[in-house]
């Protein structure tokens, strides 16, 4: 295993697969920067250029501009307020109230080290549990999957503001989320729920329009009331601490860091449920570690933590849902089920011969994941205060930009117009729910997991019949929810207890 | 009872679930197709009302944005000043969406055509260079699952 | 402020530029031209493989050697592209689509939102027929389809869903030869395949060509197939054969009809008549030409051409049928 893992390295290390992943990451870095053009859609955009290579060339190329369309999706995130990629909403919850205060440099920073490291963290955890993949992912069947999406619809209440009204709210959040999740074509029997007579809902809302209209219209709106700069009053110039200090706060908060990376691993290797998920759970973590109520209350304003926790996790979840894509021929996500496609073009059979016979290949994907994100972070960093200046531009001239951005990028989805007009409905919802009060990361959650949660419960009752509920890893995982879901009051009282104590001692 | 256009998220919502629980119910679904429907449909309700009339009837206003985990509208000293620029704002973007509608066929579909066809344009080149890619076989077997 | 505006006419120039159309070259028609193909399915699933497959080899064999281009346009099982072929694209010989095979059944049950007639459609072809065969885990003790008439519990099957082929087939099967069994949808193709290594599901009713692998490397075993063959399972029972009832023949029959056209490739109607030939001519060419066949062999995919007209003919035979048989039909099969 460590012949693999050393020649993997020498694999990658050669001219031709090298320069083929700087290509890889030249054009995933503009891949993810743009908003709605999500890494699946692109590497089908690139099959024609895959069909000339083999396997060493493709291989760094498709998976160096994979992984580095997370690292740089945070980038869009926090400067503009806008999801450069699906997976990297959770970042502009705090990044960009950052970037509003004038700190996008320390934010950015905060988000490409986190990147970094959740990148290697999963890189690690890939090579690292190769022997024990598949049985891993066997272990775990739809009830146990059931299980950990209500383990990750729990992340719903840390995701909810402060106090009895705030969770109120968050809860109905997630539960209006869920109720988005029901239109389209009930899986068991083909009947259409909720798509009034529309072709363009039988499979239901997408997520990317959803996800552009919630976050980035409300942004545009912003930035056209307030007339000047999205860093506010802050001057050009003065942007207060950059990139450096954010690269610092990686390493300040390093546990929550790693902990998130490997939170998205794990979710990354549980096939099915989807990118969108990680990043979320690693976020209501972030909020979990608060330390005082205030901290916690600081969550959603711009705590650095709130940036590091989703960054880490994003890039872990490259490395983890490789595994069963490559363990199994089961992709881990959408974008892994093209990779897989381009796999089978190059001659490469994902299935236990890749972790035996061709574990050089599998490592060197280990090494591209890991090297194309140090690569990206370095070449980042040494842009990232002028990056950051952006945020200084007059809005009158990036908003045509953005608009267009976001439309192309909502368009290409589905190359239907009827995403254009979701973008502007939950664009005007999006709008209300911050005017409100109302959390939208619940929302999205819901959305996001309540189709998939739905199809397990169903798989499971029938075929198990009703005792799926006793199985014992669905106790274990109900437990570890309850838990979570209780966190937000048990955190409360002990932080409220801590700080009567300090009130008591003189 | 004031009625403030606060509480309209919250009616909205209110509606829209007792339009998910009848419809659920009336229209004949199989059990398993309702269900989903019918929980959530049912909680939905439960929670929305009661942020209707908390907002209608109660004493407690929405949370300030200090209590929301999701902040992103800056405050602004000028409320009617900003209610103006967002109906502006608002109608700005839905022109450009119709423009974006009434261009697209020959705007984004020649663009998107355009930008895919210089890949491929390039992507022929190659083949007359003729990299004899057929002949080198990849390093995986020839067995793979061809994909539904 | 001088600059400002002159950034701003910048700006506003730039975003312009992108909306700007492209300007047709001359003839030889075909001749730097685009000519879009449209894939009703999402990226990364077989329906896209093969038209990505002919994307790439079908220009050389068009004169002009026009570039073609990929548009995914998924939605209701195809009606959303069938649609927007028969009323929206032009019928100038640029564009094309690929659809799924079970669109017919769309028609014929007269599915909400079918703005189309299938009849009407210029048929180019398909590179195969697809087959579909029964495969039950190896670790079962199920080997003929007499075991499966005679098991005691269900045997539990994955599907695709209501409307697909993967629950028509055995449901048919259960209907007229007696076989016990239980459906189970799931989402994709690949969360059935792990629900199969998981032991969650018993086996699955599918092409044979997307579960060979499993085949092949043991963890599968063909049971019963429909009346196209395929190397490598020649020599399985044919459900036509067995069923004695001759609703049943019928319905079965009727069922296989799509599988002809494993990969239907259409066209608008109203094409002129020399375009659409050089397109079926293309197509024609393809399907035999050695670097297609090369990339085919490599993805372990079985290649046949199977003519427009040979498409076609099936279509209408499945539409065509009497009332009282689709009624019966549609007790089974859904779209």
């Amino acid at each position: 295993m460590i012949d693999g893992f050393i020649d993997g390295l020498l694999l990658i290390l050669q001219a031709k697969p090298f320069f083929y992943m700087l290509i890889g990451i030249a054009v995933g870095f503009w891949i993810g920067i743009l908003p709605g053009l999500g890494g699946g859609a692109t590497i089908a955009l690139m099959m024609p250029f895959i069909y000339k290579m083999s396997a060493q060339e493709a291989l760094p190329f498709l998976l160096g501009m994979h992984s580095v369309c997370q690292t740089t999706g945070d980038i869009t995130s926090v400067l503009f307020g806008i999801p450069g990629e699906g997976t990297t909403v959770a970042t502009i919850i705090d990044g960009y109230p950052m970037a509003q205060k004038g700190e996008a440099g320390r934010a950015l920073g905060a988000a490409l080290m986190s990147s970094l490291i959740g990148a290697v963290v999963g890189a690690m955890l890939l090579a690292l549990s190769i022997p024990i993949v598949r049985p891993l992912v066997l272990a775990l069947g739809a009830p146990e999957m059931f299980m950990v999406i209500i383990l990750g619809l729990t992340c719903i209440s840390s995701l909810s503001g402060h106090g009895k009204r705030g969770l109120l709210l968050g809860l109905l959040s997630g539960g209006c989320g869920l109720l988005f999740s029901l239109i389209g074509q009930d899986l068991q029997s083909g009947i259409l729920r909720f798509t009034f007579g529309q072709l363009y809902l039988w499979h239901g809302l997408s997520i990317p329009p959803v996800v552009i209209g919630l976050f980035a219209i409300p942004v545009i709106i912003d930035l056209i009331v307030q007339g000047n700069t999205i860093a506010g009053d802050v001057s050009y110039g003065k942007l207060g601490k950059g990139a450096m200090e954010g690269i610092i706060d990686t390493f300040r908060y390093l546990g929550l860091t790693v902990r998130c990376s490997l939170i998205g691993s794990f979710i990354g290797i549980l096939p099915g449920l989807g990118g969108g998920v990680a990043q979320w759970m690693a976020y209501s973590h972030a909020v979990q570690s608060a330390k005082t109520i205030k901290e916690r209350e600081g969550f959603g304003k711009g705590d650095v933590r709130g940036v590091l926790g989703p960054g880490a996790s994003n890039n872990a979840k490259e490395g983890g849902s490789l595994i069963p894509t490559v363990a199994f021929g089961i992709p881990g996500s959408s974008g892994m089920a093209i990779l897989m496609g381009a796999f089978l073009i190059v001659g490469l059979v994902p299935g236990p011969a890749m972790l035996t016979k061709h574990l050089a290949l599998t490592f060197s994907m280990v090494w591209t994941i890991v090297v194309s994100n140090i690569i990206v972070v370095l070449v980042s960093l040494l842009f990232i205060n002028k990056i950051a200046k952006l945020t200084t531009i007059r809005s009158s001239l990036l908003i045509p930009f953005i608009l267009l951005l976001i439309f192309l990028g909502a368009y290409s989805s589905n190359n239907h117009y009827g995403d254009l007009l979701v973008v502007l409905i939950f664009g005007a919802l999006g709008y209300y729910m911050l005017k409100l009060g109302w959390p939208r990361p619940p929302l999205v959650l819901g959305f996001i997991l309540g189709k998939i949660a739905e199809d397990y419960v169903y798989i499971s009752s029938l075929r198990y019949g009703i005792t799926w509920l006793l199985r014992p890893k669905v106790i274990v995982i109900f437990f570890l929810a309850v838990i979570v879901a209780l966190y937000p009051f048990i955190q409360q009282r002990r932080l409220l207890r801590k700080e009567k104590n300090y009130e008591i001692q003189p | 009872m004031k009625f403030n256009h606060k509480g309209l998220l919250g009616l909205i919502w209110t509606i829209t679930s007792a339009g998910v629980i009848i419809t659920a119910l009336y229209l004949d679904w199989p059990f398993r197709t309702a269900l989903f429907p019918l929980i959530i449909g049912s909680a939905v309700l439960v929670m929305a009302s009661t942020e209707t009339i908390l907002c209608f009837f109660g004493n407690m206003a929405p949370p300030a944005n200090s209590q929301a985990v999701d902040s992103g509208l800056r405050e602004t000293a000028d409320d009617a000043l900003t209610s103006k620029k967002t109906f502006q704002a608002f109608t700005w973007i839905i022109g450009f969406v119709l423009l974006i509608f009434l261009l697209g066929f020959m705007g984004f579909n020649g663009t998107s055509a355009r930008l895919t066809s210089m890949r491929y344009q390039y992507g022929a080149r190659e083949t007359h260079r003729d990299r004899g890619w057929s002949g080198r076989r990849g390093l995986g077997g020839r067995q793979g699952p061809a994909r539904e | 402020m001088k600059k400002q505006s002159l950034v701003l006419i910048a700006v506003l120039t730039v975003t312009f530029i992108f909306s700007t159309p492209i300007k047709p070259l001359a003839a030889p028609f075909y001749e730097g031209k685009i000519v879009k193909l449209i894939v009703a399915s999402d990226p990364g699933g077989g329906y896209d493989t093969w038209g990505r497959l002919f994307a790439k080899h079908m220009p050389k064999h068009i004169p002009g050697n026009p570039t073609i281009i990929v548009q995914n346009m998924p939605g209701a099982t195809s009606i959303v592209a069938a649609n927007h072929l028969y009323n929206i694209a032009k019928p100038d010989g640029l564009t094309f689509a690929a659809v799924h095979r079970g669109l017919p059944f769309a028609q014929l049950f007269k599915s909400k939102g079918v703005k189309f007639d299938l009849k009407k459609f210029l048929w180019i072809g398909s590179p195969l027929a697809e087959s579909n065969v029964l495969m039950i885990r190896t670790d079962l003790p199920y080997k003929t389809i007499e075991d499966l008439q005679k098991a005691k519990t269900p045997v539990i099957l994955g599907s695709a869903g209501p409307a697909s082929s993967q629950t028509h087939f055995p449901l048919l099967l259960q209907a007229f030869l007696g076989i016990n069994i239980k459906m189970i949808y799931y989402r994709s193709s690949s969360d059935i395949a792990l629900a199969i290594e998981r032991k969650e599901v018993d086996g699955k009713a599918s092409t044979y060509g997307s579960f060979k692998a499993q085949v092949q490397s043991g963890l599968l075993r063909p049971i019963i197939r429909s009346r196209v063959s395929e190397p490598g399972i020649e020599n399985l029972p044919v459900d036509e054969e067995l069923v004695t009832d001759k609703m049943g023949k019928t319905l079965l029959a009727m069922r296989t009809g799509p599988d002809v056209s494993g990969r239907p490739y259409i066209a608008p109607p109203g094409v002129p008549a020399d375009r659409i030939g050089i397109l079926r001519d293309a197509f024609k060419k393809t399907v035999n030409d050695p670097d297609f066949l090369a990339d085919t062999q490599r993805l372990q995919l079985e290649v046949q051409y199977i003519s427009g007209e040979r498409c076609l003919e099936a279509v209408t035979q499945i539409l065509e049928q009497p009332e009282d048989v689709v009624k019966e039909f549609e007790k089974y099969v859904k779209f």
